[in-house]
């Protein structure tokens, strides 16, 4: 299971990462564009803007992996010195919280700005906020991977 | 008035809880949209509006351009132009140590980066020379938060956004003094040390082997030229020169000094995505949370209640300093400038301080907090490259944390080390 976990991860890296470069590329070209051809690229905003909206809610899933989103543990150290394991059930918890409230009302706000158009793109304002129920979806996944580890851990910890 | 207290107790709660900072936003948010009949997906909306932003972009490509030059060999030619520089007077290498800080600032705005490639090769070097261990992670980690105030820094671009639309170009340039002035003022204790343990005089290269060392290093130097010359003459904006310093860090390394690998590459973008990730989220959820804020009139409250202990400017200023640190002493940079932001510049705005001195103040303030404990990632990042313990460097940085408070009572009291150079450029 771990390995699959890993290869998972490997995946999801690669798309971000292809995802990042890509804007840096059409940045970049919209700089050449803009100072060297004196004709910029219109579609370059929105597309950056979309990207960006997708690599920042697709990775935030992502990132529960490494622990990326920071937190204040000095309190959390001192109240649950003798059960560390109660916060990391609460953070596990919070991660489904963030599911619930993504996929309920995200699909409410997809479902408000259908009709809206984005004006160079021409694609549905809809499919921006998309990203926020699929995030929803995604969480999902990685908090199986987290209740996994954080058992396997756990059955480790027993043994010794 | 229950919804504001929902709002923030649940908040603390939750956080205390060890809830992510930003999830914690989030959610507090949501309670609080559920009390007041709001409908809930505002919150969803507010959260994923400012990531489609094209100053906000500047953020991870600044943070990327800087781990290229951390990474590959730029950073080490910097050092060894500082030694140049600065490396004969007394204590030479901490001066080198504050220096190359101060450059590597220039083109990177992260003080962990900058502790980690700068002590991971000066802290060694420093110990080996007969400086205290302590003393060389105090200096290193001290002098890193230059970086956070001089241009380019995503932290300005983070408070640009939180406090609803400042110049980022005038938000650099202000900078420029008040980092200058945090390098100034550690010098003198770092100096003050370095007689008293009679820490050695450097001996750099001179005549034909300093030119050889100067020009090796002017390819990373250009990265400063670029980034800063390209945002404060307006030809760029911000986001365009943070990609321009992504494309050249990335020639440069792979190119010229050719230090750059698949696997460090790999490593690079790793943690790229981590940083940038977690903090673009937070500045979403933050700005659902900061939309509440206003709606519940929070900042006219708090306001209210410090012009009740004090209505002297300079007195509340000395308040605000206050909360500050000891906010930042458990907080994370990040999350403080984008929920005390909507919080606290009201206030200062009403009492004749500008949006961007406020700034820099917040980021002179905050940029202690990251090398103060219990939480400070600055001062980790460099007890862990360093060797050592929190205690024992703890010991041995109270004579920089007074400098670097010093430098702070400066910049808030004198606004003329912020807003000289931006005036001057008529931003």
């Amino acid at each position: 299971m771990h390995k699959f976990f890993e290869r998972v991860d490997k995946i999801f890296f690669a798309v971000l990462s292809a995802t990042l470069l890509f804007n840096v590329a059409i940045t970049f070209s919209q700089v050449i564009a803009r100072y060297v051809f004196n004709s910029p690229l219109v579609w370059q905003e929105e597309l950056s803007g979309v990207t960006m909206i997708y690599l920042v809610l697709v990775g935030t899933t992502w990132g529960i992996r490494k622990a990326i989103h920071i937190s204040v543990m000095v309190v959390s150290n001192f109240l649950f010195k003798k059960a560390p394991i109660i916060p990391d059930i609460l953070e596990i918890l919070g991660y489904i919280v963030y599911s619930m409230l993504t996929i309920i009302y995200g699909f409410q706000l997809v479902d408000v700005t259908k009709f809206q158009i984005l004006p160079t793109l021409g694609i549905k304002q809809s499919y921006i906020y998309g990203v926020i129920p699929i995030s929803g979806f995604l969480m999902l996944y990685f908090v199986f991977e987290k209740i996994f580890e954080l058992r396997k851990s756990k059955k480790e910890g027993d043994k010794t | 008035m229950n919804a504001a207290i929902i709002l923030i107790v649940s908040f603390l709660v939750m956080i205390f809880l060890r809830i992510p900072i930003s999830f914690s936003l989030l959610f507090s948010s949501f309670l609080t949209i559920f009390y007041l009949g709001l409908p809930p997906m505002i919150a969803l909306q507010r959260m994923a509006d400012p990531l489609d932003n094209m100053s906000m972009m500047a953020i991870p490509f600044f943070i990327l351009a800087g781990k290229i030059m951390a990474d590959s060999g730029i950073s080490r030619r910097i050092i060894n132009f500082a030694n140049i520089l600065v490396g004969r007077v007394r204590g030479g290498l901490a001066f080198v140590n504050i220096v190359a800080s101060m450059l590597f600032g220039g083109m990177s705005g992260s003080s962990v980066a900058d502790t980690a490639s700068i002590g991971s090769i000066l802290i060694p070097e420093m110990e080996k020379k007969g400086y205290d261990r302590d003393y060389s992670i105090a200096v290193t980690v001290t002098s890193s938060t230059e970086g956070l105030i001089i241009p380019p820094s995503h932290n300005a671009i983070i408070y640009a956004q939180a406090a609803g639309g400042v110049s980022i170009a005038s938000l650099f340039l202000a900078g420029a003094i008040p980092g200058i002035m945090v390098g100034l003022g550690l010098m003198l204790p770092a100096y003050i040390i370095a007689v008293r343990k009679k820490y050695p005089k450097g001996n750099p290269p001179k005549g034909k082997a300093a030119l050889k060392v100067a020009l090796d290093s002017i390819w990373g130097l250009m990265t400063i030229v670029i980034i800063i010359g390209g945002v404060l003459s307006g030809i760029f904006t911000a986001t365009e020169s943070a990609v321009i310093a992504v494309v050249y860090a990335l020639l440069v390394a792979t190119f010229v000094y050719r230090e750059l690998t698949v696997t460090k590459f790999l490593k690079i973008m790793r943690e790229t995505l981590e940083t940038t990730i977690a903090v673009l989220f937070l500045i979403g959820t933050a700005s659902a949370f900061g939309w509440l804020l206003a709606y519940l009139n929070i900042p006219e409250l708090v306001a209210n209640t410090i012009l009740n202990i004090s209505s002297n400017k300079y007195v509340i200023l000395l308040i605000i300093n206050a909360v500050l640190l000891l906010l930042g002493m458990i907080m994370d940079m990040a999350p403080l400038i984008v929920i005390t932001t909507p919080i606290f510049l009201p206030l200062a705005v009403d009492l004749g301080i500008s949006p961007i001195h406020f700034g820099i103040i917040l980021m002179v303030n905050l940029g202690i907090g990251l090398c103060t404990p219990p939480v400070g990632n600055t001062l980790f990042v460099g007890t862990i490259v360093g060797k050592s313990t929190i205690e024992n460097v703890f010991k041995a940085m109270w004579p920089f944390y007074l400098a670097m408070i010093g430098i702070l009572l400066l910049v808030t009291y004198i606004p003329f080390f912020a807003e000289w150079l931006p005036s001057l450029l008529s931003f």
